[in-house]
C-alpha cells in the first residue's frame, strides 16, 4: 500500500495558472507534501494528488493551445458593447474598434500559437496532464514555485541527470501509463476532408463579407450549399477521428465551428423574429438587410475566416509530425 | 531514456536530454523544458525484499507467511509491509482506510466533489432571462442553501459566499415577486 497525507485539514495554496472556461476549468494547489490538480466541470470537480516525493519530472513542451477563456470572452463582450454603442455615432470609432478587434485576435491568435505549451507531471505510475499550464510564462512560474517544493523532499540531482542516469545504469521507474503512446498519435493531422473543411471555412468567410448587401436568392442558396458542404465535412472528421484516421486536432477545430454555427443561426433567427414582429408584413429579404442581422454575418464571417487561419495553422503543422 | 514529450507522449531521445534541460522531440519538433528529480532514478523495479515470517515472528493479518513491520493504530492487527498505510504519522491497516470511520476517517481521500453553492448560485440567475421561471427558482436556490449549506464545498475553496448570495439573490428575485402579486391584487382591487 502506498503511503497517504493528510488533507482534510490542510490549507492549499494556489499554484501559478488556472484555466477557466464556460464550462470546465482548472487550477493546481499544493498542500504541503502534495499538489492538488483540480478539474472544474461548473458544478463538479475532480482532484489528483501528487505526492512531491513520488514526482520523477515535469515536462513542459511548447505547443499551441487555442483556448478561449472566460477572461477573452469578457473582452469580446467589452467590445461588442462598445461597438453598439458607438457604431451609430462616432464613425471614425467604429473605424478603430475595427482594427482593435483585428489587433486582440491577432494577438490571440499569436499567443496562442507561439507561447502556448503543454505541461505533463510524471510519477511511477502515472503521466498526467496539467491543463491549467497552458502558457509558457506560466509554465516558468509554476517550475519556479514548484521546484524548490520537490528539491525539498527529494533534495537535487547533481549534475546532468540524464548522465546521472546513464553512469549509474537505472532505468527510471516510469510505469506503464508513462509509456504508453495515445491510440491516434500516429495518425496524420491532415486529410483531403480535413482540407475541404478548412477551404469551406475560407470561402464561407469570402462569400459571406462579398454578398453581405446582396438579398438575391441565389446568393442564399449558395450560402446553404456551403454551409451544407462545411457540415458535410465536419460529419466526415469526426468518423475519420473516431476511426483512428485524424489526429485529434481538426475535430476540436471542428466542434468549434459546429457551435459557432449553432449559435450564430439561432441568435440570427431570434433577430429576423424579432425584427417580423417590429416590422409587420416586411419581407424577410428586407428583414436581413437591418443592421442588426448585417453586423451578425460579420461577426460570423470574421469567426470563420479566424477558425479557417487555425485550421491551416493546424494543417500546416501536420508536415512535421508525419516526418 | 523513455521520458515522454508532453505534446505528443512519444519517449524524447537520449541525445537530446543529455544536452541539458532542454530537449527536442524528434516526432513533433516541440522544444521540452525538463525538470527531473531524484525519484526518476530509483530502479524500476527495486528487488523484493526477504519479508517471509519465521517461528516466533508477528505475521500479517492478512498475509500470515508474510513479517509484520507494524500494528494498525486504530484496530490493533498486524501489517506488513504491503499492507501498512502510512498516514502522517500514523499507521493504518487497509481495512480500517476502507471502512473509513474511526481515526481512519481522514484518510477516506476524496477524488471528486459536487459543488452545491455553484448550483445554488447558478439556479436564480440563469432563470433572469426567462425571468416567469424565477418563481420556482428564487425559493428554491434558498431552500437549496439551506439544505446544503453543512454540505462539503470545493477542497480548496473555503468560503461560502456563493450560498450567501444565493440566499439574497432568491430572496430578493421572491420578495419582488411578492411584491409584484401584492400591487396586481391591489390595483385590480382599485379597478372594482
Amino acid at each position: 500500500m502506498g503511503q497517504m497525507s493528510m488533507t482534510q485539514g490542510d490549507r492549499y495554496r494556489k499554484l501559478p495558472g488556472s484555466r477557466r472556461g464556460i464550462l470546465r476549468g482548472a487550477s493546481v494547489w499544493t498542500g504541503g507534501d502534495h499538489l492538488l490538480s483540480v478539474k472544474s466541470y461548473r458544478f463538479r470537480e475532480d482532484y489528483k494528488r501528487f505526492h512531491l516525493r513520488d514526482v520523477q519530472a515535469i515536462v513542459v513542451a511548447s505547443a499551441p493551445r487555442f483556448h478561449i477563456s472566460t477572461r477573452s470572452l469578457f473582452i469580446g463582450a467589452m467590445w461588442l458593447f462598445a461597438y453598439l454603442a458607438v457604431r451609430a455615432r462616432f464613425e471614425f470609432l467604429t473605424n478603430a474598434l475595427y482594427l482593435a478587434a483585428a489587433g486582440l485576435v491577432a494577438a490571440w491568435l499569436w499567443i496562442s500559437a507561439a507561447f502556448s505549451c503543454r505541461c505533463r507531471i510524471l510519477t511511477a505510475v502515472s503521466l498526467e496532464e496539467l491543463p491549467s499550464i497552458y502558457r509558457t510564462w506560466t509554465a516558468r512560474k509554476f517550475l519556479a514555485k514548484v521546484e524548490p517544493c520537490i528539491a525539498e523532499v527529494q533534495g537535487r540531482v547533481e549534475g546532468n541527470w540524464a548522465e546521472v542516469l546513464e553512469a549509474s545504469g537505472a532505468a527510471p521507474a516510469l510505469g506503464p501509463a508513462s509509456a504508453a503512446v495515445p491510440g491516434n498519435v500516429n495518425s496524420p493531422a491532415r486529410t483531403p476532408i480535413s482540407d475541404l473543411f478548412v477551404v469551406t471555412l475560407f470561402v464561407n468567410s469570402a462569400a459571406m463579407l462579398l454578398t453581405l448587401h446582396s438579398p438575391a436568392t441565389l446568393v442564399r442558396w449558395l450560402a446553404s450549399g456551403l454551409l451544407l458542404v462545411e457540415l458535410g465535412a465536419i460529419a466526415g472528421i469526426f468518423v475519420q477521428q473516431y476511426r483512428g484516421i485524424l489526429r485529434s486536432g481538426m475535430p476540436r477545430l471542428a466542434i468549434a465551428a459546429v457551435i459557432k454555427t449553432g449559435i450564430a443561426y439561432y441568435i440570427g433567427l431570434l433577430m429576423v423574429s424579432f425584427a417580423a414582429a417590429r416590422n409587420p408584413g416586411v419581407d424577410s429579404a428586407a428583414l436581413m438587410a437591418l443592421p442588426p442581422y448585417l453586423l451578425l454575418r460579420q461577426i460570423n464571417a470574421c469567426l470563420d475566416a479566424v477558425l479557417g487561419l487555425v485550421g491551416a495553422w493546424v494543417a500546416m503543422s501536420s508536415d512535421r509530425f508525419t516526418d | 531514456m523513455p521520458l515522454p514529450c508532453a505534446r505528443c507522449r512519444m519517449p524524447l531521445p537520449a541525445w537530446e536530454l543529455m544536452n541539458g534541460d532542454v530537449a527536442v522531440c524528434t516526432r513533433c519538433g516541440s522544444a521540452n523544458t525538463v525538470r527531473a528529480f531524484p525519484a526518476a532514478l530509483a530502479p524500476a523495479n527495486a528487488p523484493a525484499r526477504q519479508e517471509l515470517a519465521l517461528d516466533g515472528e508477528a505475521a500479517c493479518f492478512d498475509h500470515p507467511n508474510k513479517r509484520a513491520v507494524a500494528a494498525c493504530q486504530q484496530c490493533g492487527r498486524f501489517v506488513c509491509r504491503l499492507c501498512s498505510v502510512e498516514f502522517g504519522a500514523r499507521i493504518l491497516c487497509p481495512s480500517c482506510v476502507a471502512a473509513g470511520s474511526g481515526i481512519a476517517k481522514v484518510a477516506n481521500l476524496q477524488t471528486s466533489r459536487t459543488l452545491y453553492d455553484s448550483i445554488a448560485l447558478i439556479a436564480p440567475l440563469v432563470t433572469l432571462p426567462v425571468w416567469p421561471f424565477t418563481l420556482i427558482a428564487a425559493p428554491g436556490a434558498m431552500v437549496f442553501t439551506v439544505m446544503k449549506w453543512s454540505q462539503p464545498i470545493s477542497l480548496v475553496r473555503r468560503a461560502r459566499w456563493r450560498f450567501v448570495l444565493a440566499f439574497l439573490i432568491g430572496l430578493a428575485e421572491t420578495g419582488l415577486w411578492i411584491w409584484g402579486i401584492i400591487y396586481a391584487v391591489a390595483a385590480a382591487r382599485a379597478g372594482k
